[in-house]
C-alpha cells in the first residue's frame, strides 16, 4: 500500500514538474525578448550616437548583454572581425542560426531578427534609426503575444502536468 | 544559406605577393583570389585599383592602366579581363566601410574613405541631395583604392634648401596631380617633425590640418603614416577652420596643409604669418608662371611669402622636383637632378 501511494506521488510530481518546465518556456521567450529590446538599444546608442564601427559595437553589446542572448552578437563579432568575406547580414544569420536552439525564442521571433539584419550597417545613421524603431515596434509586438501566451498557455501548461499526473494515477489504481 | 569563404585567405603566406593585407581584406572574396596570384612585380607598382560596375577589373601602375583576367593574367587588352559585377562593388563596398556607413557619413559626402594602413578609396555613385547639400551617396557604382605607399626618406636630401640654421623657410609645393605631392609633403613633415641630427636641426612642433585624411591617413584616430614625433593633426576639418584652431590651442611652429586655394584658406594663412608661424602647403600647377595667374595665389606670391617654391614634375619619374626656386628672389636655387645654381646666378 505504501509503495502504491508512493508511486503516485512520484508520478504526480514527475508530471507537475514536466509541465511547469513547459510553462517555463513560455516565460523564457518573453524575458529573452525583453533582453534583446534592451540590447537593441545599447547596439542603437553605438550605432547613432557613437557611431562605433560595427565589429566593435558588436562585441562591446555582447559583453553587455543577458547571458540568454549575449552570445548572438559575440558570434557576428567573431564571424565580421575575421574578415573572411561575410556579409553583415550573412554574418548576422549564421550568429541566429548558431545560437536558435539555445534561446526560447520562436520561428516568427528568429524571422524579424533576420529582417532586421538585412539593414544593418548599410545605411546613414538616419535610415538605422528607422531600422531600430521598427524592430522596437516588432519587439513590442512579440512580447505583447508572448505575455499573453505565458498567462493562457503557461497556467494551462502547469495545471496539465498536475492533472495529466492525478489521471495516471487514478487509472492505474 | 551558402556562404562562401575565403579559402585562400588563411593560406596566404604561400601567395605572398607583396599586395597589402589591409587592401586584400577590403576586396570581395572573388577579387581576392585573383589578387592573390598575382606576380609581385606588378604589386609593386601598382598604384590604384578600379573597380566599376560591369566594366573591367583593372589597376593603374607606372602612368598607364592594365586590365586583368579572371585567371590573374595582366594585359593590355580589356576583351580578355574579368568584368566587375554589381556584386563585388556592392561588397567591396560593404568592407571598405566596415560594415558601418553610419560611421563614415562624413567621409561618404566627401567622396572617400580612409582604410587602415593610410589607403584612400574614391567612392562613385548616384548622390542623394537635401536642402542643396550631399546626404550621402548610394547605389555605389565604382570605387578607386589608392594604394598608399609612404616612402620615407624622399626629402631627407633637399631639407638643406628649406632650413636655415634651425629656421624653417614658408614653403610651396607646386606639382600636378599624382606626381607625389602629398608624399613629399608628407616626408617633409615627417623630417620637420623629427628633426635632422645631420643638420643639426632639433625638430619642430608641427600642426598638420588634414582635410581630405590624405597627409596623414588617420583610421580611427591613428596616424597610419609615419608623419614624426612632434605633430599634431587635425583630421577631416577644412583647411581654413582648422588652420585657426591649430593656432589657438596647439601652438604649433609649423603649419602644414594640403591643396591651398581658397580665399579663405589664403586669409587663414594670413593669419597663421601673423601669429609668426611658418607654413607649409601644397598647390596643383606645372610652373612658377602658371599658378602666379591664379587670382588666390597671386598677392601671396607677389609677396614673396614664400620663401621656397618646389616644383614637381612627373619625369623622368614620378616624385622628380624639378626645381627649388627662392620665392623672394624669384631665383633658382635648384634644378634637376638637384644641381645646385646658385653659385651660377651669383657671379
Amino acid at each position: 500500500m505504501i509503495i502504491k501511494i508512493l508511486c503516485s506521488i512520484l508520478i504526480v510530481l514527475s508530471s507537475s514538474i514536466i509541465g511547469y518546465l513547459y510553462s517555463f518556456r513560455y516565460l523564457q521567450r518573453l524575458q529573452q525578448l525583453k533582453d534583446l529590446y534592451i540590447s537593441f538599444q545599447l547596439l542603437e546608442t553605438e550605432i547613432t550616437y557613437v557611431a562605433t564601427p560595427l565589429v566593435i559595437a558588436m562585441e562591446k553589446i555582447g559583453s553587455q548583454s543577458n547571458q540568454s542572448i549575449h552570445q548572438i552578437f559575440k558570434d557576428v563579432h567573431k564571424i565580421l572581425s575575421k574578415r573572411i568575406g561575410y556579409s553583415v547580414d550573412e554574418a548576422w544569420n549564421q550568429a541566429i542560426e548558431n545560437n536558435f536552439n539555445r534561446t526560447a525564442l520562436t520561428q516568427e521571433d528568429k524571422e524579424i531578427l533576420i529582417d532586421f539584419g538585412k539593414n544593418l550597417g548599410r545605411t546613414d545613421q538616419e535610415n538605422q534609426m528607422k531600422n531600430f524603431k521598427w524592430i522596437y515596434l516588432q519587439l513590442q509586438k512579440h512580447q505583447q503575444n508572448a505575455d499573453e501566451l505565458k498567462n493562457k498557455n503557461g497556467k494551462l501548461c502547469k495545471s496539465m502536468g498536475i492533472l495529466a499526473g492525478l489521471a495516471i494515477v487514478i487509472i492505474l489504481i | 544559406m551558402e556562404i562562401q569563404k575565403d579559402k585562400n585567405f588563411k593560406n596566404r603566406q604561400f601567395f605572398n605577393n607583396g599586395l597589402k593585407k589591409e587592401i586584400l581584406e577590403s576586396l570581395p572574396i572573388q577579387l581576392r583570389e585573383i589578387f592573390i596570384r598575382l606576380p609581385s612585380e606588378s604589386i609593386k607598382d601598382m598604384e590604384e585599383i578600379r573597380l566599376r560596375n560591369g566594366k573591367p577589373l583593372m589597376f593603374f601602375a607606372k602612368n598607364q592602366d592594365f586590365f586583368i583576367s579572371k585567371n590573374s593574367k595582366i594585359s593590355k587588352d580589356p576583351s580578355q579581363s574579368y568584368l566587375v559585377t554589381k556584386e563585388d562593388v556592392h561588397k567591396a563596398y560593404e568592407l571598405i566601410t566596415d560594415y558601418s556607413v553610419y560611421a563614415l557619413e562624413e567621409e561618404i559626402k566627401n567622396g572617400f574613405v580612409t582604410l587602415k594602413g593610410g589607403h584612400r578609396v574614391g567612392i562613385c555613385g548616384t548622390s542623394v541631395i537635401n536642402n542643396n547639400k550631399i546626404k550621402t551617396i548610394k547605389d555605389i557604382s565604382g570605387l578607386n583604392i589608392r594604394i598608399s605607399k609612404q616612402k620615407i626618406g624622399v626629402s631627407d636630401h633637399i631639407m638643406n634648401y628649406l632650413l636655415d640654421q634651425g629656421i624653417f623657410y614658408n614653403t610651396l609645393i607646386v606639382s600636378p596631380p599624382q606626381c607625389g605631392k602629398t608624399t613629399l609633403l608628407r616626408d617633409i613633415i615627417r623630417n620637420l617633425s623629427n628633426g635632422m641630427p645631420s643638420l643639426g636641426f632639433r625638430g619642430l612642433k608641427i600642426g598638420v590640418v588634414d582635410e581630405r585624411s590624405e597627409i596623414c591617413g588617420v583610421y580611427q584616430g591613428i596616424a597610419q603614416n609615419d608623419i614624426g614625433i612632434r605633430t599634431d593633426i587635425l583630421n577631416a576639418c577644412p583647411k581654413a577652420q582648422g588652420m585657426m584652431m591649430l593656432i589657438r590651442s596647439m601652438s604649433p611652429q609649423v603649419i602644414a596643409t594640403d591643396e591651398i586655394g581658397k580665399i579663405e584658406d589664403i586669409y587663414a594663412l594670413e593669419e597663421a604669418l601673423h601669429a609668426g608661424i611658418k607654413l607649409i602647403t601644397t598647390v596643383h600647377g606645372t610652373s612658377m608662371e602658371e599658378i602666379e595667374k591664379r587670382k588666390n595665389l597671386e598677392y601671396l606670391l607677389s609677396e614673396g611669402i614664400f620663401e621656397r617654391i618646389i616644383i614637381l614634375s612627373n619625369h623622368p619619374k614620378v616624385g622628380t622636383i624639378k626645381m627649388i626656386i627662392d620665392g623672394t628672389t624669384k631665383k633658382i636655387i635648384i634644378t634637376y637632378p638637384l644641381k645646385d645654381r646658385r653659385n651660377v646666378f651669383d657671379h
